[in-house]
């Protein structure tokens, strides 16, 4: 089998080894930054550096080539006892952020980076150079050695590179010079050491590895994660037959016991005896290959699935440059710890834990580790203590980021709460402190009133809840005043294969996430019939016709006990329970786009699809969530709630930013239906509606609205391409109160028709969100 | 050549209904030349006879299941079905192409490939055949809009209409998009 790299080119394999050199050369530089260095650090940062100029060679690039052999030269002379002091290591990093930063480049452009890059890149290697303390050059620069190089200190000075891991970066303050410095050819016996020093222990260590393209290998595990369920299936087919045997076993001794009255009788029993023998070997057969087959699978999923981990310390690359930056910055003295960095963690949700573990590192320095003096005033030792720690609990990847803070005040965001109206201040002097710091993760929300490029803008933890639960994980805060705060973020281990619960919904079969589900129950459903409510927990939960909620029918709750699955506060309700299940987890066709309610497809044992439910998402479209985000917050309270219908996605996004602009709060639906449950469940000001659409119409839906009780007064927009006087008629027929066409539509009479239903919103200050 | 004769040729009155017999010769459009074809994967849609190059035909196989897709199926995209172990987008060529067909009856679907690893599955009534069509004819396009076909042959005694599939792979992208 090829490995997929086949069509890979040059530079695209370059890329791939520069990437995992840089990891090494960054985390490495810390080590000896930290004073943690040992020969075998600077081993392992030599053999990188030459590695890549080996490889930067075969590509061709010249550039690359000097910038490398000089951070490998100064690595030698390093081993030879010449130590690198703070301001060589800010040179190094700033070398390997030009190598990162050149792996974001297309390699159509390369050739133009480089020639755009190259006073800056080379300026980078003579800095090296010139930082050397060994010798200065004199003249014996290697044919590798770029011009640049040669001229010294005529080449320009040129801007460093942005740093990759992260955008802030201090300058490297001057380079030592003035010793002189060892340039030119390697010394032959640190290029012999290369490949001699290849000893018993590294033997040991380094395993034989193959390339694999990430989507081959995709494809790979998504096999395995098949056989391994369909192995599963073959083991419960058996169960199947085996029951069968019993029955036909009992059959035989029904016939048995009757007496031989006539001769047929014993023909039949002679050959179902038989077939009782062949289907119990059969059986037996049967039994032992599924198991051997359930072991294989299992191992050959384990296997791969092994593939496709990661060590935890892969997702965490850029944190420890990221904490010593921003401590430097703010002018405070932090200590990073990582432990479990060996925890393994699928590739998958190790791409997505950069960010948000990012943001809590970042977030604990800025707000809740205190400067040098004041911690020394406290009591606590000038140095902070952050610390990271991933591992396995029960299945699932738990990561905790804890500092040694001053921790969160608490009565603040009480205060916070209540100033900003997000609940009545009676419910909020009830709230636990746990319920209060949920609040943290609200968009929007800060506990800061000064924003700052770091903080205080109450994006950051909005953004770490949501990529962690995309993830299908949940994070939560805990703090205690003058000792810190720990943020815990709950992941799955992998996404390939999980459990299901499975219902029938409008004669389709669906799969909700066991980890989705609070609780499932059959109840009847409280409350009016426009509003049914159940009872669970001691909490009133409305309940959503999960049918009607995907779009696939309108109809009314039916009466009498219903199948109830509880998530996010909503009773969703189905028309059966299916059973429990494992599937293997495909990505959905990107063709589709983002498809609501639906996060994922798999394959039910009869190979039909079978579509994985996003349950957030639902829980989402059944609250009538608004499409704006911490804007609109601040206007929550006042903002007249539009809904905007339009199946054209730039039609009903162009529309929602410029409502969203003028003040108001906007949610959006891709179709009458769509938007027709959400009139249902939420309360809106005014309807926006397009007239073609697929499932139900805009006119269907008006007519609908006017035949409502309680929708029968709310003021509608008809915005259609279709401007013939009967189509406009027909709009107002239907009860719309102003009929707009998008043929000769603009911001100004759209605007002044939505101020003339609802009345004006207070504009956002600055533009809005986009 | 004289200028009497110059006079009596060139400068002589326009023949009655000349200029009307013009303007319909300029109005009509040319002849077109045969289209040069190659092997072509013949079905039936309806009533309606079709053909697409085996090239983008990947594979016919039975409808099994097709599962609706919560808020997307309904117009042109159908739903999702499982072909070897995969799950493609199935999408209705009748709608598309606006061929009245009873939609349910479909016992089989017509895999296309547009490129490696783009499928799509499209339900038909059944499978005429695979034959080598030498040329198509730039003809009349049929009961079907002429976007969608790149001409026409008869094969045993049926008018057949080859699709554009070009044409076909666009207007399903843009449909189910």
């Amino acid at each position: 089998m090829s490995s997929g790299l086949e069509d890979s080119s040059l530079f695209d394999l370059f890329r791939m080894e520069a990437e995992e050199q840089v990891r090494t050369l960054q985390a490495e530089l810390m080590k000896l930054e930290s004073g943690e260095a040992s020969a075998a650090t600077l081993e392992a940062l030599m053999r990188a550096s030459h590695s890549l100029k080996g490889a930067a060679r075969i590509v061709g690039l010249t550039g690359i080539v000097g910038l490398t052999h000089a951070m490998e030269d100064r690595f030698v002379s390093a081993q030879g006892g010449k130590a690198l002091d703070s301001a060589e290591i800010d040179q190094m990093l700033a070398a390997t952020d030009w190598l990162g930063q050149l792996q974001a480049v297309p390699e159509t452009d390369v050739a133009k980076w480089l020639e755009e890059n190259a006073a800056g890149i080379d300026a980078c290697a003579v800095g090296l150079k010139g930082a050397e303390p060994v010798g200065k050059g004199e003249g014996a620069a290697t044919a590798t050695t770029v011009a640049a190089a040669v001229e010294g200190t005529e080449t320009p000075a040129a801007a460093p590179p942005e740093p990759v891991a992260k955008p802030r970066r201090e300058r490297a303050s001057g380079a030592g010079g003035g010793a002189s410095a060892r340039v030119g050819a390697p010394d032959p016996e640190a290029e012999r050491d290369i490949f001699a020093q290849v000893g018993r222990e590294e033997r040991t260590v380094r395993e034989r590895t193959v390339r694999l393209a990430a989507d081959r290998f995709d494809h790979l595990l998504s096999l395995s994660a098949e056989t391994l369920v369909t192995a599963r299936q073959l083991a419960e087919w058996g169960d199947v037959l085996d029951r069968n045997h019993r029955a036909i076993g009992k059959a035989l001794q029904v016939l048995q016991d009757a007496g031989e009255w006539q001769n047929a009788r014993a023909s039949v029993r002679g050959e179902l005896e038989r077939q009782v023998a062949v289907l119990a070997t059969q059986i037996a057969d049967l039994d032992s290959v599924s198991r051997a087959n359930e072991r294989t699978a299992e191992q050959l999923y384990r296997v791969v699935l092994g593939g496709r981990l990661r060590p935890f310390s892969e997702g965490i690359t850029g944190v420890q440059r990221l904490v010593r930056d921003t401590a430097r910055e703010l002018g405070k003295q932090v200590r990073l710890e990582v432990l479990g960095e060996s925890t393994l963690v699928d590739r998958d949700i190790l791409d997505r834990l950069e960010a948000p573990i990012s943001h809590l590192v970042t977030n604990a320095i800025d707000h809740g580790i205190e400067l040098p003096a004041e911690r020394v005033a406290a009591g606590k030792a000038a140095e902070a203590h952050l610390r990271i720690h991933a591992g396995h609990e029960n299945g699932r990847l738990v990561i905790t980021v804890r500092d040694d803070g001053h921790g969160i005040n608490v009565e603040s965001v009480r205060e916070r709460v209540i100033g900003r109206n997000l609940a009545p201040a009676d419910t909020v002097a009830g709230l636990t402190e746990s319920e209060l710091l949920e609040f943290l993760f609200l968009p929007g929300f800060s506990t800061r009133d000064a924003v700052s490029h770091l903080s205080g803008r109450g994006v950051g933890l909005n953004v770490v809840q949501s990529m962690v639960q995309e993830a299908g994980g949940a994070v939560t805060v805990t703090s205690t005043p003058g000792l810190g705060t720990t943020f815990r973020l709950r992941l799955p281990v992998t996404r390939s294969v999980i459990r299901v619960i499975r219902v029938m919904v409008e004669g389709e079969m669906f799969s909700i996430p066991m980890v989705r589900v609070d609780h499932v129950a059959v109840m009847e459903p409280g409350g009016t019939s426009d509003k049914p409510e159940v009872s669970w927990n001691d909490r009133q939960h409305p309940v959503v016709l999960l049918g009607s909620l995907l779009g696939l029918c309108e109809q009314a709750l039916p009466k009498g006990p219903v199948p109830m699955m509880f998530f996010g506060g909503y009773a969703f309700a189905v028309d059966r329970f299916v059973d429990q299940a494992e599937v293997s987890v495909r990505r959905l066709d990107p063709r589709l786009g983002k498809i609501p309610g639906v996060s994922a497809a798999s394959l039910d044992e009869n190979g039909n699809p079978l579509l994985i439910l996003d349950m957030e998402d639902l829980v989402q479209t059944a609250a009538g969530v608004p499409a704006s985000t911490s804007a609109s917050l601040e206007n929550e309270s006042l903002a007249p709630h539009i809904l905007v219908v339009d199946d054209s996605h730039t039609v009903r996004e162009m529309e929602r930013r410029l409502l969203v602009r003028s003040g108001y709060t906007v949610s959006t639906a891709q179709n009458g239906q769509e938007a027709w449950n959400l009139l249902r469940l939420n309360e809106y000001d005014l309807l926006i509606s397009d007239v073609d659409m697929p499932q139900m119409n805009g006119i269907e839906l008006v007519t609908r609205v006017r035949a409502n009780p309680r929708l029968v007064r709310m003021p509608v927009i008809i915005l259609s391409y279709k401007d013939r006087a009967e189509d406009r008629q027909r709009g107002l027929d239907a009860g719309a109160d102003f009929y707009l066409t998008k043929g000769s539509f603009d911001n100004g009479s759209f605007l002044q028709a939505v101020v003339d239903l609802v009345g004006e919103a207070a504009p956002l200050a600055s533009g809005g969100q986009g | 050549m004289n200028q009497e004769e110059r006079s009596r040729l060139f400068d002589r009155p326009m023949a009655p209904g000349y200029r009307e017999e013009l303007r319909r010769l300029m109005a009509m459009d040319p002849p077109r030349p045969p289209q040069r074809t190659g092997s072509l994967l013949l079905f039936q849609l309806g009533q309606m006879r079709l053909a697409v190059p085996t090239t983008v035909a990947f594979a016919v196989s039975p409808v099994l299941h097709i599962a609706r897709i919560p808020h997307r199926s309904g117009t042109v995209l159908l739903g999702l079905v499982a072909f070897r172990g995969e799950i493609v987008p199935c999408c209705s060529l009748a709608r598309l192409l606006d061929v009245a067909r009873n939609e349910t009856g479909a016992a089989r679907m017509l895999i296309l490939e547009e490129s490696a690893g783009r499928q799509w599955a499209v339900p038909i009534d059944a499978m005429v055949g695979i034959q080598t069509v030498p040329e198509v004819e730039q003809r009349d396009s049929g009961p079907l809009a002429r976007q969608w076909v790149r001409g026409s042959f008869e094969y045993m005694s049926r008018e057949f209409y080859l699709l554009d599939n070009e044409n076909l792979f666009r207007q399903i992208t843009l449909a189910t998009a």
